[in-house]
């Protein structure tokens, strides 16, 4: 489950955000706030070169953006639910 | 310079180096003229920043190494003012900053080599007009690239600027890469299309190029900032050239005995004045990836993709035309099969999946002139196949004029060591842009020179380096602005190296 997880992960973190044009143009701007920039970030908690702490959990949980991709990702991927996956075995 | 700013390249020990008080101040009166919220410094955010599309750096990240730096912190300007001031204050402090997009350029022309403050741009995404009269659209250098065509279109307009990375770069970003699109044939590359710019510079003046088709008053200074990869100034608004849309299009798919008919097809086509939207030639792998099954390519493999539009009267006239000469040079038609797959995933990226798996993808596009082409073309394909025996190395040319075409490669080392396949990966790269300047063309087609290809911008520029250095120094003395790419001097500090 991990495995393919950790795949999913690293598939959007090396994807340069095709899925770009459905986050709202309206709403913050913020590069982290990408599914790709979210599961690379993500990798590194998992990897333990980045703590996950009160900070990095605040910038996993920007979420519109990713909320948004779903529909649009060119690999199929649900990230939103991949990235739920990774956090709750980090916190488990 | 940047002080305290970590350059180790491991995002472990990057974290342990701590803000200074004069950091913590200098953040602090940024938060204040942007907003709190418009200012980012958590090591996370700044790790989401540390990097471009570039895959050497993709390389080092799957590694778990950083590219190079982190950034210091991301500002996030909302409006030209706020750049300016911005700007006017990172002046004063002596914080070397870069501009940036969406960040899919693949030269590394974002990467923080000093830890430098990004200025992402995004907030800056808004349509400021379109004029029917003049046939121009005026908008903000942030806006997404793809809602900015749509945009266009709900109007019944077009900027006729495709490229491959339209969902995920900006409108600013195609200029400052002065990059290209899949129409490029018929509508031009971008510093084709940008009519007029604003721009901040690096004292954090606002420079303002009025949009118009032509003038004589010296040498372009629009020129100056297309392409500039924010070095010279920071763009902020551009003007472009739009059409209407058109109300007719007609693709076709030819099969061709070999890629010199086929060159020899494109030249004439263009030599002749003929405008197709899309001209797509492919060589023997990448043709035989997209014609597999299709009768007519067993006896000639050579894929070629055209694609008339415009009024009808012209376009159909135009698809004869072309027809016509392509038929003198032993083409027939096939099935529109490897157009549709085309146009169904042209915007799609495709190193994804390779990198994903441990590959070492990369792409290279020059600029070769029709006398050179096909040697150059023989010359790359035999020099990077001599690098190892299983590199993948194809080729295509999607940007046709009346005096040469972009040939656009794809390289591929299977997984290995990391260490040797860098040094292959550079072998590759090193290979592909001697041969080319050898050849006369050019080391680079719309991708641009970010800082992988500083090692070769001498030979390509020669004095106008020079020329560029001068200008850069008497702008921005102290090398603030996104210091040490295009080939420039590196910012005090920096340790990149290609091989590093």
């Amino acid at each position: 489950m991990m495995k393919q997880t950790i795949k999913d992960l690293t598939i959007c973190a090396f994807c340069p955000n095709t899925c770009r044009p459905s986050y709202q143009a309206s709403g913050p701007q913020i590069e982290t706030q990408t599914p790709s920039a979210l599961s690379l970030i993500t990798l590194a908690v998992l990897q333990g070169r980045l703590s996950l702490d009160k900070q990095t959990s605040q910038a996993l949980a920007r979420r519109d953006a990713v909320n948004a991709s779903v529909e649009r990702c060119t690999y199929g991927l649900n990230m939103p639910k991949v990235l739920d996956l990774a956090l709750q075995n980090l916190q488990s | 310079m940047n002080t305290a700013v970590t350059t180790r390249t491991d995002l472990q020990a990057a974290s342990l180096s701590s803000k200074t008080d004069k950091q913590q101040s200098q953040l602090a009166s940024m938060a204040k003229l942007l907003g709190a919220e418009n200012v980012l410094t958590s090591q996370a955010d700044r790790y989401a920043y540390c990097r471009d599309r570039l895959p050497f750096a993709l390389y080092k990240l799957r590694a778990q190494q950083l590219p190079a730096t982190l950034p210091l912190a991301i500002a996030m300007p909302g409006t030209t003012e706020e750049v300016e001031q911005l700007i006017k204050f990172t002046r004063a402090e002596k914080i070397c900053v870069i501009p940036f997009g969406a960040g899919s350029g693949v030269l590394g022309g974002t990467i923080p080599l000093v830890g430098e403050l990004m200025i992402d741009l995004k907030r800056l995404n808004k349509m400021i007009s379109i004029n029917p009269i003049d046939s121009t659209a005026t908008v903000q250098a942030g806006m997404n690239g793809w809602q900015f065509e749509e945009a266009l279109r709900a109007q019944g307009f077009t900027a006729g600027h495709l490229p491959q990375s339209i969902t995920m770069s900006t409108v600013g970003g195609w200029a400052a890469c002065r990059g290209a699109g899949q129409a490029s044939s018929r509508y031009g590359k971008i510093e084709d299309i940008v009519v007029g710019l604003k721009a901040v510079l690096p004292d954090g003046e606002l420079l303002e190029v009025r949009p118009l088709s032509r003038r004589a008053v010296g040498p372009s200074i629009k020129d100056m900032l297309v392409g500039s990869e924010g070095v010279l100034g920071l763009i902020t608004e551009l003007t472009l050239r739009i059409w209407r849309l058109p109300e007719f299009s007609s693709a076709v798919v030819l099969a061709f005995p070999d890629i010199e008919h086929g060159f020899e097809a494109c030249r004439e086509i263009m030599q002749a004045e003929l405008r197709p939207e899309v001209v797509r030639l492919y060589d023997l792998k990448e043709s035989a990836q997209r014609t597999e099954g299709i009768p007519e390519f067993s006896v000639r493999p050579i894929l070629c993709i055209m694609k008339f539009s415009g009024k009808k009267a012209l376009a159909q006239v135009e698809r004869e035309l072309a027809l016509e000469i392509c038929a003198r040079h032993d083409a027939v038609t096939a099935d529109n099969a490897p157009y549709h797959h085309w146009e169904e995933t042209r915007f799609h990226s495709y190193s994804t999946q390779w990198q994903t798996d441990g590959y070492f993808m990369d792409t290279v596009e020059i600029t070769g002139n029709w006398s050179k082409l096909s040697d150059m073309y023989q010359a790359m394909h035999q020099g990077v196949h001599a690098i190892h025996p299983d590199i993948h190395f194809g080729a295509h040319w999607s940007h046709v004029y009346p005096e040469g075409a972009c040939q656009y490669m794809t390289i591929r080392l299977p997984p290995m060591d990391q260490d040797q396949a860098l040094t292959l990966h550079k072998k590759a790269w090193d290979t592909i842009e001697s041969i080319c300047l050898d050849m006369q063309g050019s080391i680079a087609h719309h991708h641009g020179a970010g800082l992988f290809r500083g090692p070769w911008m001498k030979r390509e520029l020669n004095h106008g380096l020079d020329m560029i250095q001068i200008l850069k120094d008497g702008l921005d003395p102290d090398n603030l602005m996104n210091p040490g790419k295009l080939g420039l001097r590196q910012p005090s500090g920096s340790t990149w190296k290609m091989d590093n």
